[in-house]
């Protein structure tokens, strides 16, 4: 055969873009975070403090602000799921 | 030789086809490398089975890689060892598609049961795929756990030779309790002890029809 077709390079990116088609591997899940208590400063409205301070003045078993919040989340993340 | 043993149905015997050319290529003479390309990491597990139960080691190199990794870490390689035997995981991955797109031959075993077969068109639309990245790219479908009688191993070698985008071997391996056996030893059946010679005939016949025909022998 004399004559053949120009060779075609592939382009890297088109590899690229190829392999990207496959499913994911599957990777381990990430290590739990170690147990502990960190300290987050949170920007929070002054109305809406009040409002929180008002609910904590209004349990009948007098709690901290900071366990009020907590209960809160906690409620938040078994609603939603996590 | 860059040989894959992919596929794109699971439990089809890749990892037990990825170990024994692995475990041959090295009987012959030749520097192979395992690459564990699949996430259930059978063929590690098997390789360190393998180094404990034998003095002399496992006889071939074996490493675990995922992802696009896959090919850059086999191109890298590749001038280092004889041969590299890629076993990747039973689907679609990212993995095989990196594999596929440096490898010489991919190689798909196939039970013969319907819905291993019916796995045979998107295995050949994958071949199609990845020859646009590496147009080089021979495929091969054979049986594999073949049974001992009845008409399904014909039935299936029929439905194998619907795709032109695989070649089928007719190179069977039967459903011999022998591979098993051996693999639960970290050896290959032609190292069983006593040997089982239909087992044994079955699989060198699919070694040397791949590397008797496309090797240039490096030793």
């Amino acid at each position: 055969m004399a004559v053949t077709r120009k060779p075609r390079v592939v382009p890297e990116n088109e590899i690229e873009a190829l392999i990207a088609k496959g499913g994911s591997v599957a990777t381990p899940a990430p290590p739990p975070p170690a147990p502990g208590v960190k300290m987050v400063p949170v920007r929070i409205d002054t109305t809406l403090l009040a409002r929180i301070d008002r609910a904590v003045q209004a349990q009948p078993i007098k709690i901290p602000r900071n366990t009020w919040v907590l209960q809160a989340i906690l409620e938040k993340l078994a609603r939603d799921g996590f | 030789m860059i040989i894959v043993v992919g596929g794109i149905k699971g439990g089809s015997g890749k990892t037990t086809v990825a170990t024994h050319l692995a475990i041959l290529c090295a009987q012959a003479g030749w520097d192979v490398l395992l690459i564990d390309a699949d996430d259930q990491e059978t063929a590690t597990d098997f390789t360190i089975l393998r180094n404990a139960r034998r003095a002399g080691g496992a006889g071939y190199t074996s490493i675990k890689l995922t992802g696009p990794a896959v090919r850059t870490e086999t191109q890298r390689l590749a001038a280092k060892y004889a041969h590299i035997i890629i076993d990747t995981g039973g689907r679609d991955t990212t993995s095989q598609r990196a594999a596929l797109t440096v490898a010489e031959v991919l190689l798909v075993p196939f039970l013969p049961r319907s819905f291993d077969v019916w796995t045979l068109e998107k295995a050949g639309s994958l071949v199609d795929e990845m020859r646009l990245a590496n147009p080089a790219l021979r495929a091969y479908a054979f049986l594999n756990r073949t049974d001992p009688r009845g008409q399904d191993n014909l039935e299936a070698a029929e439905v194998l030779q619907d795709t032109p985008a695989l070649h089928f071997l007719d190179t069977p391996l039967g459903a011999r309790k022998a591979f098993s056996n051996a693999a639960a030893q970290g050896l290959a059946v032609t190292e069983l002890k006593p040997p089982d010679g239909k087992a044994s005939a079955e699989i060198l016949t699919l070694f040397r029809y791949l590397f008797d025909r496309n090797t240039t022998a490096k030793r």
